[in-house]
């Protein structure tokens, strides 16, 4: 319906300006510049358009403004020019247009006007627009008028559904649409990153698994009041050790996403990224900081994100599956199909695997190889996907098979595991690849090894196992540092206490002929005589015996070999005072006497010299006598 | 009446655990004939699944680990080679060598030698000239100077003959006519059977020592590169070969420091894989 009424006024517009030229100028001067909004009444913090529609004949349309009043954010969202060459009753003419469009949030209610610009030829025009800003929910449904009857002629209709998809800046584009806006607390942050606009980014876990997905989000954060921007420059995240994935289907636009109370302001929060990071290794690994440059009026400002550290773990070792290649992290499944099921020897089916679901979908699968079953390297293509926040989609490996060897051959089954996060566990999608009948194809050499194969010359394989436990070595075996240390230990131990133990015996036999041991053994045998005899005889041999083993003790003089004449000076000469040397003599020869005069001999003479020699002795003996 | 119920406990507790101990064996065995008729069969794929699911769990065999060297090699001989086959059937032939009997030791020679050189011709084909073993540093070169088991021998005889010898020269219990005979013999054997101790008891320590505290790998990943510290690469390094082997000095993060072509450089950790080597 809409098409038709366009059409009708379109010839209608063409009929009249054909009919009457100056008819047409006056239209066309008319109408050289007019601004419309897409409501009259707009809420608080919920975007509406500002459209500026310029033509001419004398000039282009070229440079449109629109200065934003305090309190309300425009972001200029492209022009439209155009330039249309008309043939009037031989009279030609070119008339040139421009549309421009301006995507409005206010943040404070009250009544605005906009007054959008554009230079025609060096002359700047402007044109006025009015809307009345209601707090939220206050505002009537906007109507959705066409009321622009050419259209067509002017650029893109404002309030066609995608007008709000139009790209922005090169590489950037600016997402509006008609949001249930609210304050939402997940975006609200203590204190503004920056003045007037910053670069907020987050991820969502900090701890990951080895090919775990970490959702890395970046926000612009605009304060309300701020007016127009444009971002610039924008420098993405380094990620170098994960892989990176978008999470938007229109990555590069920015889409208002609620409002933030930022340290008390309200602030406007636009995303800008949201990207799904799989680790490729284990550590501690970086995240650097998203950074752009927001022009707002004539100041261009730069702004960083935050930067993160993610700690990567390697997956749990418990029930992980023999084949589980790290990084396989996600829920998926996998189909096989094969294609055709029956080949003459020599020739190829075609086996298609097609893993689909979220998560890391590995980049590489092992086929089941067997003998005379020949995988050419597969073809791969990929329809990665999102699902809510979650990536994944589909990789399909086109594979082509080709058999060595005639007969029924079972291709077996593919298995792919992996670590479920959902779960937390590990799974093994699996697919069966079923019986291929492999027919002759006349040239029957089943199996041949050729001759320049390099493995030709390793031994077979081992039918059964070997064990550890018998195949010690003697040096591990504990005992052995023993064996060999204590044999010559022990034989050196043996010498020395038989070495020992001799001289032990020889010290000891030494020591009992010495004169101290003999002057103590006399001493002994004469105090038991003392004690017990009545031969006074036996008793004066006795002290006769001490004395002389006590002056030999003390001056290694023995008495009986000198003659007693000698024996003074002698004995005097070897350091005994004189007066001891003749109390010495005169007690041996008392002694001489009694023992070979036996009839003179009295026992209590003899006990009383011994007393007396004894003590003599003893004082000899230690070296106490002079 | 406690006591007895506690011996009954204890009792039926050891029963478990040997049951579990000769089921868990049987059920290795059981696996291990799985992967070899895989491996008969052609199923190499089957087959390396089975083998590395055994290793996975812990069980150490040098039959098993030369049958999953072969089976990586049937692999790459049957054009489904996957990266890394190489390496990894490398593995397997040195834990086999490391673990095995003389016979197997000398089998997984001959592998090595096959799979090693085939390494050595693709790295030729790239301009890569450096060699795929490297030649052992001279302090481990002179402690393999013999082999472990000549070695433990020579210092048990010769610690015997030693002691004997000890004996025999210092006994006097001896007439004196064989007495001097018997001094002769015994310091020509002091002085053969001393030294001989010393050098082999020496030996034979050092190399105990070094089995207990060694840690080795097998490169397991064609292009691995040597770096620093930091995991970046040293220029004018060739990569590491596939399949060489290499012993651990230290481990950071995901990076260990292996000793290559005489420079300590460190590598990621999944380019090697740890060897089992015999310890007592």
């Amino acid at each position: 319906m809409s098409s038709i009424l366009r059409a009708a006024c379109t010839s209608l517009a063409v009929t009249l300006t054909a009919l009457s030229p100056f008819a047409f100028e006056r239209v066309a001067l008319a109408q050289e510049v007019q601004a419309v909004a897409d409501r009259k009444v707009a809420e608080v913090g919920v975007p509406f358009v500002v459209q500026l529609s310029a033509q001419s004949e004398n000039g282009v349309p070229e440079n449109p403004k629109l200065t934003a009043p305090k309190g309300v954010v425009a972001q200029f969202q492209g022009g439209s020019p155009s330039r249309m060459f008309m043939n009037i009753n031989g009279v030609q003419s070119v008339r040139n247009s421009l549309t421009a469009t301006w995507a409005i949030v206010a943040s404070v209610q009250g009544s605005f006007t906009f007054s959008p610009s554009v230079t025609i030829g060096g002359r700047t025009v402007a044109s006025n627009v009015s809307v009345k800003v209601v707090p939220l929910g206050k505002a009537p449904q906007p109507q959705r008028q066409r009321r622009d009857p050419f259209g067509g002629l002017f650029g893109q209709d404002p309030f066609d559904d995608d007008f709000f998809n139009q790209p922005a800046f090169p590489g950037f584009q600016f997402e509006m649409r008609q949001p249930q806006v609210q304050t939402d607390p997940a975006f609200a942050l203590p204190a503004p990153r920056g003045d007037r606009a910053f670069l907020h980014s987050t991820i969502d876990r900090k701890t990951a698994i080895v090919g775990e997905q970490v959702t890395l989000t970046s926000y612009i954060y605009l304060r309300a009041d701020a007016g127009s921007f444009a971002a610039e420059d924008v420098h993405e995240a380094r990620t170098p050790d994960f892989i990176a994935r978008s999470l938007r289907d229109d990555n590069g636009t920015m889409k208002i996403v609620g409002q933030a109370n930022v340290g008390g302001e309200l602030w406007n929060v636009l995303l800008i990224r949201k990207v799904a990071l799989f680790s490729l290794k284990t550590g501690d690994l970086k995240i650097d900081p998203m950074s752009l440059s927001v022009r707002m009026g004539q100041s261009l400002v730069v702004r960083e994100g935050e930067a993160f550290n993610v700690r990567v773990t390697p997956p749990p070792e418990n029930g992980k599956p023999p084949s589980y290649a790290q990084g396989d992290v996600g829920d998926w499944t996998i189909t096989a199909s094969v294609d055709p099921r029956e080949v003459k020897r020599g020739g190829a089916v075609n086996v298609v695997f097609d893993l689909e679901g979220t998560g890391n979908l590995p980049a590489s699968i092992v086929p089941p190889s067997q003998e005379g079953v020949e995988w050419l390297p597969p073809t791969i293509t990929e329809k990665l996907t999102h699902t809510g926040d979650r990536s994944g989609g589909k990789r399909s490996f086109n594979y082509v098979v080709r058999f060595k060897k005639s007969g029924d051959v079972d291709l077996g089954k593919l298995e792919v595991p992996y670590y479920s996060p959902s779960k937390r566990r590990y799974e093994v999608s699996s697919a069966e690849l079923g019986i291929i009948k492999v027919t002759p194809n006349g040239d029957e050499s089943q199996k041949v090894i050729a001759a320049d194969d390099p493995y030709r010359s390793i031994p077979p394989l081992k039918a059964s196992l070997a064990g550890l436990g018998s195949q010690l070595l003697i040096a591990d075996r504990p005992w052995f540092l023993y064996a060999v240390g204590l044999p010559p230990i022990g034989a050196l131990l043996a010498i020395a206490l038989t070495r020992a133990s001799r001289k032990l015996a020889s010290a000891r036999a030494l020591r009992k002929e010495s004169p101290a041991m003999k002057l103590r053994r006399a001493i002994a045998e004469g105090d038991a005589l003392y004690a017990s005899t009545t031969d006074a005889a036996l008793l004066e041999r006795s002290v006769q015996l001490v004395l002389e083993l006590a002056i030999a003790l003390r001056t290694s003089i023995l008495l009986r070999s000198i003659p007693r004449s000698e024996a003074k000076e002698r004995l005097a000469k070897a350091g005994i005072d004189e007066t001891i040397v003749a109390r010495l003599l005169a007690m041996a020869d008392a002694s001489d006497e009694a023992r070979f005069a036996p009839e003179a001999a009295t026992l209590d003479e003899a006990k009383r010299r011994w007393k007396e020699v004894n003590d003599l002795a003893r004082k000899i003996a230690k070296g106490s006598a002079p | 009446m406690k006591r007895a119920r506690d011996l009954g406990v204890a009792v039926l507790l050891a029963l478990a655990m040997l049951f579990a101990t000769r089921t868990a064996r049987a059920d290795f065995a059981e696996d291990f004939q799985r992967a070899n008729a895989a491996l008969v069969a052609g199923k190499t794929g089957e087959a390396i699944a089975a083998y590395e699911s055994l290793a996975d769990r812990g069980f150490v065999d040098p039959n098993a680990s030369y049958n999953r060297g072969l089976a990586y090699i049937e692999r790459v001989r049957i054009g489904g080679e996957e990266p890394g086959d190489l390496g990894r059937a490398a593995h397997g032939f040195e834990e086999a060598r490391e673990l095995g009997s003389s016979d197997l030791a000398d089998d997984s020679e001959v592998a090595l030698t096959a799979v090693r050189g085939e390494i050595a011709r693709r790295r030729a084909r790239s301009g890569l000239r450096s060699p795929v073993s490297e030649r052992p540093a001279l302090g481990d070169a002179i402690v393999h100077l013999l082999p472990v088991r000549v070695c433990a021998l020579f210092a048990l005889i010769s610690s015997l003959l030693f002691s004997a010898a000890l004996v025999g020269r210092l006994s006097s219990r001896v007439k004196e006519a064989a007495r001097h005979r018997l001094r002769a013999a015994s310091t020509a054997v002091l002085l053969v059977a001393g030294p001989l101790l010393l050098v082999s008891a020496l030996f034979s320590i050092l190399t105990l020592r070094d089995r207990r505290e060694r840690e080795e790998f097998v490169i397991v990943a064609a292009n691995s590169y040597p770096g620093d510290a930091r995991g970046v690469a040293i220029p004018g390094l060739d990569p590491l070969p596939e399949g060489g082997r290499v012993r651990r000095f230290a481990v950071q993060a995901s990076l260990v420091e292996v000793e290559w072509q005489g420079k300590r450089v460190w590598v990621p950790r999944n380019a090697l894989r740890p060897l089992s080597l015999r310890k007592s």
